[in-house]
Formats: structure tokens, C-alpha cells, sequence
């Protein structure tokens, strides 16, 4: 009977449990409807921050500017004398022409030398390539095996170059070829395949081969489309040329190495890539700090374009390369070196300023002073304007005032206006910023106008959050304070405001947020002079402005995500600021505390 | 019969065109505690908020007649000095979300006083005579909201007591709290009648005998209109009222 009377009990709970659990439909699809739209907004969010973290990270990681005050030379020759008649200058050149006029440095205690480079020490290398598309037709391979052959290589060697390791002997032809080799490209390689066809013109006399310049990116080309046999290039192929021009292939036929040297005259020998990185980026500025005499460093580098200065940068100024051979400074662990590495870069680009002209080079340091300032100005604007208009719309005409009918209807068109104000683009704002403040107003394009354009378009969001703060206020603490004599100035004051305080500092940090973001409005109110502004009637560009300078006009995206990372860094500060600001307020207000 | 403090004479209120009090005349005596009774709607806490003039703050409140406070018309008064002389507490608890010590010190400070010795004097006093005294006295910084129902109403009283009134007005001061908190605020009550005059509104008739002296009755019929019945003391309404429907009401015939 018991046992019985259990059952009965168990399967109604448990129909009960099935009732309680099962969903309306309309429910469910609510439900649905919400884990689709969170996982949507959370793989979104993650994407954006994990894109930008990897592509800043990329950044930091990759090459650094070369400082702008670097002395160019555009021959290997020219910048040897140029270092040799200089004191306290470095440069670097290929090594074929390294001799006694210079000082040949180590870097990470690998001197710069042919057995360095033939065995992989020295990092600082190229390899020069001969290029073809597809499999080598009996023409280009008979090339190429003469090429790479021992005898070829002799050439290769004495050229000044390095040669292949273990080139076979060279086996002369049993059968001849005719027709005609085209090649193109690197100018570094073109006089070594000259002398190369010369020799080669023993072998096959009814195969004259033509060599002619351009570039490297030239020769690539021209062999991808067909109009050349070979291409010569002195840079390993890149992933877009390998994409564009299906099934190319690359043949190394030795290598150069790139050596660093100082002025004969200058005690140095020896260097860590970090030092010399420090050095072309303009961080180390004097031999003293690197162990030589008290003596300022002259930078002395390549024209831009020439393959010598792309190795180089490509090598030293990124971290990237020398991290995977744990080079970055020669000793600790691999990761440790890399991070110390990019942290400096990242510190290097928040504290350098951005330098002019369209390459978007330089840090962004002016541009976070000038947010900063933007912020400040704005804020101090729109902040005693937002409450005061909230505190008289509440307190004096609204909810919490006279509510006599006349003031209700004013109170009624100013929430209007406020609320079709909040929805309004910003670009708008802008308009009408430049309409009034830079053209009628003659303040011209300046931090005053950018900060009362920016004060118009946050107004909006500090009056409403502070009228809501302060309606949240209950009734009954404004007639408590009345009850006890107060007045009415005081029992805002003492009273209405330091409760409300916690959603009116939500609004103004949410107006932070809005000002930091603000693109429309600057863009046609500040200027944007990349100079530090020295007044409230100076022009300047705000972290924002400059993000979208360097992608629109100077066409640098890779400073522009690291710009973009320090953005959304301090987005997410102001929101954890908030959330930390609003809690703990709120914590005192009730008495936690 | 002692004293007179708040003299109505003919005194009716308008919500706009409703009219809620019509012309009631009482005398209310001074140290003495006067209970308002009546069913719900009938005008007592519009009545109870005329004495400190909180219904100044409802636009639409027209007022006819007289209330002298002590001699002087109260409607001619600056009313940040009336509600000096007149203050208030409320049906619940509203302590400021400020420390104990800064909710008593609250009026003395508005009233302009500065010296920390004096405030702390006021303060411990004002705590002490609202029997608050011994329970907070180790935590003066602590939070009001931070304290329990009863305690914030005691607090919400010393915090009227600090400013030294003539008259404390309270409008169902324990009607929010549990019956053990409501004896003591009943005690409290009882004790303060020793130094001010006390107006007081309930719909608990146990609590009217209890701790009233004078009982005002107050009764409205359709026209919703509030009118004053029957004023004597508080013995006799409750054993041999003049008037029907004070009978009626009391022995909870309606209401
Ligand atoms: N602000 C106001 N505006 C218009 N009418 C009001 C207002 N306050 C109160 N009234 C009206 O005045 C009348 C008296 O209200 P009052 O609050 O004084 O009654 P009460 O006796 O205190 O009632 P209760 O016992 O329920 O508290 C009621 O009809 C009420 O609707
Ligand atoms: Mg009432």
C-alpha cells in the first residue's frame, strides 16, 4: 500500500517536473532567439578584438620605422665612403663590398663573413634566385645547371657573393640546344648573369642568352607572364606573386650577405640586433650607450627601393625573423627576448610622435594628449550645461517642480528635442559645428570648435542620463530634506545630486566614450594637425582622426591597427571604469561600504 | 484645558477644483499628543501636511481660511522657518543615503551650523532622546539606509528632534514597521510629549487611545470631501463620543 501510495507520488512530481519544464513555443523561440543573438554579439566582439590583436601584434612584432634623420646613400659604394670619411657613422652594404676603408661588426658575436653566411650563422643573408614558371624547359634547365654547377658558383664567388654549398662539378653537354634565353630583373644579379652567359656561351654557342635590368618585382613579373624565360631576383618570392602566377618556382644560385660597419676610427666591434635596431630606429642615439666613446651616431642607410635597405629592414627593424632564431637579443629564452622586444615598440609608439608627410610613420603620442585634452574640453563644456538643464528640466519645471501647465508643454518640446538630438548622425553635428563655431563664430578649425561641436553631440546623452538619475531619486528624500527647512538649492545640492551621482557619472563617462570614438565631428571641426595643440585655438587630431588619416590618406593599415588596439584598449578601460566607478558608488550610497 | 499651539479657523483646501478639507476649525493644545483618525481619503494627511505647508508643493493647492502657529499666521510665515518649528516624519522611513551622524546633523548644518562640537552635541542628544542612542552610538558613520525598519524611523525622528521644533507632525510613523518596532515608537511617542507637541495620524484605533491625549475625528461622504467630525480628548471619543458616526467608526461599524 505504501510502496503504492510512493509510486503515485513519484509520477505526479514527476508530471508536475515536466509541466514546470515544459516551454510555450513562443518561449522557446525567445529563448532561442537569445542564445543566437549573445553567441552572435560574443563571436563578434571576439573577432574584432582577436583581428586587431593579431594584426597589432603583427605590428609591433614587425618592422620599426626608420628614423627620419638617417643620412641616404644610394650605392653600396657610396655609403662605404661616406662611412669611411664620417666619424661615429654606421651603415650597412652587401658583402661583396666590404674591405679595409670600414669596420666590419658582429652582430650577436657573428662576424660578418663569407664562412658565417655559407654556413647559416649570420642571419643577415639573401638568397639570389633565378625564377621560372613551371617545370625548366630543356633551355632554362641546361641554364640553370650550369648556373649551379661548380663552375657557375666559381663566378657567384667571385663576384662577391656566396656561393651554393656542395655545387656539383659541371658536366659540359652532350647534345646542343638552340633558340634564344630571355632573362630579367634584379639589378644585383644582372652583372653576375652576364659574366654567368658569357661563360655559358662556351657550352652552347647556339644559345645566346639576353640579360637585361629592372627589378626584382619586374623580372618576377615578366617571367609570370610569359615575355621572359627566367626571372633574376634577389628577394625570396612573395606570397601574392606565388598566387598571381601560378606554379613559379625559385632557384637559389648563392647569396649576400649584408654586413654592418662602422667608421674605421670608431672602437666597436660588436653589436646585439637589438642595439643596432635601437640605433636606425633612433632610440640609442650616441656610441656611449652601446659601449663606445662619448660620440654622436651618424645613421647612414640605403635609397628606398633598394633591394640592400628592404633586406635589412625586413631583418633588423622587425622582430619577427630574428625571434624565430632567438637573435632578438642574444640571450634568454626565445618568447622572453621577442616580448621585451615588441613591448619596447609598443612603449616607442605610444611616446614618439607621428611624423609628417603621407608614409604614416612615427608614434601616435600627440594624438593621445590630444584625446586626452579633447575629452577634458568637451566634457568641461558639456558637463555643467548637460546637468544644469537636467537638474532645472526635473527639478524646477518637470517631475520633481512646480509641473504647472505652461512649463510642462516647454518641458515636453526640450525632452523632444533632446531625444531627436540623440538619434541625429554626428556627421550633422559636425555641420553645424563648422557653420557655427569655425566659420560664423571665426573660430576656425581648432580645439575649441571640435570641443563645442563634441559638446553639442554628448549634450544629449549627459541630460538624459542625468534626468534619469535624478528621477530615480526618491520623492521622499527631497520632502524629508524640505520637511526639515531646507531649501530647495539645498536639498539639490545636499541631497538629489550626491544620490544621483552615480548615473550622472555613468552618462559622463559614457560621453568619454563618445568623445574618444568621435570621428564626423572632429574631421571637420579640429583640423587635424598632427602637432601638439598649445592652446584651445590650435588645430589637432585626436587618436581617431589619425586612424582614419592613415588609412585613407596615407594608406598604412598596419600602424592604423595598432592605433585601432590602443583604441579599443582604452574603450574597454572607460566601460571597465564604469562598471568599477558605478558599483562602488552605488555600494556607498547604500550603505555597504 | 492647556495651552493652544496650531489654531485652525475655518480652513478649507482645494486640489484644483476638488475640494478636500471643508472648513475645519480645531485647536490643537500645546505638549499634548493629538491623534487624527478617520477612514482613508478623508483628508488627513492633506490636513497634517498644512501645518508644515508641504502642500506648497503640489501646484495646484489652493487654500482658504486660517492656521496660526503659536499667534502667528503660518501663511504669512517664511516657510523655511515655519518647517523649523514644525517638523515632520513620514509614513516610511526616508533617512538619507548618508551616515547616521549626517542625517541628524543634516538640519543644524542647513540651518548654517559649522562647529563640529556643537553638531556632535546635537547629534548624540537628538539620537538619545529618539532612544536611538544606545544602538549606534559605536557606529555614527555607518549608513542610515544600513539600518533596520524601527531603527530608521527612530532615526527619521531624531533627525526632525535635531532641528528643535515646537511641533513633530507624523503621518503613520510605524504603520511600515512590525508591532514590536511600533511599541517602541509608541513608547517614544509618549516620552516626547514631555517637550513638544505632537500631531499625529493613524488608522490604528489601539494606537490612537494609546498614546493620544486629544483625538480629532475626521469623516467624508460621497462627495469625497474631508470635514472634521468631532475634536475632544481622547477618552471621551473613545467611551462617550458626541457623534454617530464617530461611534460608528470606532467600534468599526465602517471605515
Ligand atoms: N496631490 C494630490 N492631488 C489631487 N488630489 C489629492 C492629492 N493628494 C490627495 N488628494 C486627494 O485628497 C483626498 C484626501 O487625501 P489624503 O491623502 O489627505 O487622505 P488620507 O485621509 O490621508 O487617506 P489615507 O488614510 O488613505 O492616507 C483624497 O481624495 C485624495 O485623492
Ligand atoms: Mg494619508
Amino acid at each position: 500500500m505504501a510502496m503504492a501510495n510512493e509510486a503515485v507520488v513519484q509520477k505526479a512530481r514527476v508530471a508536475v517536473d515536466t509541466q514546470l519544464r515544459q516551454r510555450h513555443w513562443v518561449e522557446r523561440l525567445a529563448f532561442g532567439g537569445l542564445w543566437l543573438t549573445g553567441g552572435v554579439v560574443i563571436v563578434v566582439l571576439f573577432f574584432v578584438i582577436g583581428y586587431l590583436l593579431f594584426q597589432s601584434v603583427q605590428f609591433f612584432v614587425g618592422p620599426e620605422n626608420v628614423l627620419e634623420a638617417v643620412t641616404l646613400a644610394d650605392s653600396n659604394e657610396a655609403l662605404r665612403e661616406k662611412v669611411a670619411e664620417t666619424p661615429g657613422a654606421i651603415g650597412y652594404l652587401s658583402l661583396a663590398y666590404l674591405d679595409e676603408t670600414t669596420r666590419p661588426v658582429a652582430l650577436n658575436a657573428v662576424a660578418p663573413t663569407v664562412a658565417h653566411v655559407t654556413a647559416d650563422t649570420y642571419p643577415l643573408r639573401r638568397t639570389l634566385y633565378m625564377v621560372t614558371l613551371g617545370e625548366p624547359t630543356p633551355a632554362t634547365q641546361a641554364w640553370l645547371d650550369f648556373v649551379r654547377s661548380a663552375d657557375g658558383q666559381r663566378l657567384v664567388a667571385e663576384a662577391g657573393y656566396v656561393a651554393l654549398a656542395n655545387a656539383p662539378e659541371y658536366q659540359p653537354p652532350a647534345t646542343t640546344l638552340s633558340g634564344e634565353l630571355k632573362m630579367a630583373g634584379s639589378t644585383t644579379v644582372e652583372p653576375l648573369a652576364e659574366q654567368l652567359a658569357t661563360a655559358f656561351a662556351q657550352y652552347y654557342p647556339g644559345l645566346p642568352v639576353t640579360v637585361e635590368g629592372g627589378d626584382s618585382t619586374a623580372g618576377i613579373k615578366a617571367v609570370g607572364k610569359g615575355s621572359v624565360d627566367i626571372g633574376m631576383s634577389s628577394r625570396d618570392l612573395k606570397e601574392v606573386e606565388l598566387r598571381r602566377y601560378q606554379d613559379l618556382r625559385a632557384f637559389a644560385i648563392g647569396y649576400d650577405g649584408i654586413a654592418v660597419v662602422v667608421n674605421g676610427a670608431l672602437p666597436v666591434s660588436g653589436l646585439t640586433y637589438n642595439q643596432l635596431r635601437d640605433i636606425y630606429n633612433g632610440y640609442i642615439a650616441n656610441w656611449a650607450n652601446v659601449g663606445g666613446p662619448d660620440l654622436p651616431i651618424v645613421v647612414v642607410g640605403r635609397e628606398s627601393g633598394s633591394g640592400t635597405s628592404e633586406s635589412f629592414e625586413a631583418w633588423v627593424m622587425s622582430k619577427d625573423r630574428l625571434m624565430q632564431r632567438g637573435l632578438a637579443t642574444g640571450d634568454g629564452p626565445m618568447w622572453a627576448q621577442g616580448f621585451w622586444a615588441s613591448l619596447k615598440a609598443v612603449v616607442r609608439f605610444l611616446t614618439a610622435k607621428p611624423l609628417p608627410g603621407m608614409g604614416g610613420k612615427g608614434g601616435i603620442s600627440t594624438t593621445i594628449i590630444t584625446t586626452f585634452y579633447m575629452v577634458l574640453l568637451t566634457l568641461a563644456i558639456a558637463t555643467p550645461l548637460g546637468v544644469g538643464a537636467a537638474i532645472y528640466l526635473v527639478e524646477y519645471a518637470g517631475e520633481m517642480g512646480s509641473q504647472s501647465a505652461g512649463l510642462k508643454k516647454v518641458v515636453e518640446i526640450i525632452r523632444f528635442a533632446v531625444e531627436t538630438l540623440a538619434g541625429v548622425p554626428s556627421i550633422i553635428f559636425g555641420l553645424f559645428g563648422f557653420a557655427l563655431f569655425v566659420t560664423v563664430m571665426r573660430l576656425g578649425l581648432s580645439m575649441l570648435s571640435g570641443a563645442l561641436a563634441g559638446a553639442c553631440l554628448i549634450l544629449p546623452v549627459i541630460i538624459r542620463t542625468t534626468e534619469e538619475a535624478l528621477l530615480t531619486v526618491p520623492r521622499a528624500y527631497r520632502e524629508g530634506s524640505l520637511a526639515l527647512g531646507a531649501t530647495k538649492w539645498q536639498t539639490n545640492w545636499q541631497v538629489v545630486l550626491p544620490t544621483a551621482m552615480p548615473g550622472i557619472v555613468t552618462g559622463v563617462i559614457l560621453s568619454v566614450g563618445r568623445i574618444v570614438s568621435e570621428t564626423a565631428v572632429f574631421y571637420v571641426t579640429l583640423g587635424g594637425s598632427i602637432h601638439l595643440p598649445e592652446s584651445v585655438m590650435d588645430q589637432g587630431r585626436t587618436m581617431v582622426l589619425h586612424l582614419y588619416s592613415l588609412l585613407m590618406d596615407a594608406n598604412a593599415p598596419a600602424p592604423a591597427m595598432g592605433t585601432a588596439m590602443v583604441l579599443v584598449v582604452t574603450i574597454v578601460g572607460i566601460n571597465l571604469t564604469i562598471n568599477a566607478l558605478s558599483n562602488r558608488l552605488t555600494r556607498r550610497m547604500q550603505g555597504k561600504s | 484645558m492647556t495651552a493652544t499651539m496650531l489654531a485652525v479657523q475655518d480652513f478649507s483646501l482645494y486640489y484644483g477644483q476638488f475640494k478636500a478639507l471643508d472648513r475645519i476649525a480645531v485647536e490643537i493644545p500645546a505638549r499634548q499628543v493629538t491623534a487624527i483618525i478617520g477612514p482613508s481619503g478623508c483628508g488627513k494627511s492633506t490636513f497634517l501636511r498644512t501645518f508644515n505647508r508641504m502642500n506648497d508643493l503640489i501646484p495646484a493647492v489652493r487654500t482658504e481660511g486660517k492656521v496660526w502657529l503659536d499667534g502667528a499666521n503660518i501663511f504669512d510665515m517664511d516657510v523655511v522657518a515655519l518647517r523649523r518649528q514644525v517638523g515632520m516624519v513620514f509614513q516610511r522611513p526616508n533617512p538619507f543615503p548618508k551616515s547616521i551622524f549626517d542625517n541628524v546633523a543634516y538640519g543644524p548644518r542647513m540651518n548654517g551650523l559649522r562647529d563640529k562640537a556643537k553638531l556632535g552635541e546635537i547629534v548624540e542628544r537628538s539620537l538619545r532622546d529618539a532612544a536611538l542612542w544606545d544602538e549606534v552610538k559605536d557606529d555614527l558613520g555607518k549608513s542610515g539606509m544600513a539600518l533596520s525598519g524601527g531603527q530608521q524611523q527612530r532615526l527619521c525622528i531624531a533627525r526632525a528632534l535635531a532641528v528643535a521644533p515646537e511641533v513633530i507632525l507624523m503621518d503613520e510613523p510605524a504603520s511600515a514597521l512590525d508591532p514590536i518596532a511600533t511599541l517602541r515608537i509608541e513608547d517614544l511617542i509618549r516620552e516626547l510629549r514631555q517637550k513638544y507637541t505632537i500631531v499625529i495620524v493613524t488608522h490604528n484605533m489601539q494606537q490612537a487611545a494609546r498614546v493620544s491625549d486629544y483625538t480629532a475625528f475626521f469623516y467624508t461622504d460621497e462627495s469625497r470631501t474631508g470635514i472634521l467630525v468631532e475634536f475632544d480628548k481622547t477618552k471621551k471619543i473613545f467611551t462617550n463620543p458626541e457623534d454617530k458616526r464617530t461611534e460608528d467608526y470606532i467600534t468599526g461599524r465602517f471605515g
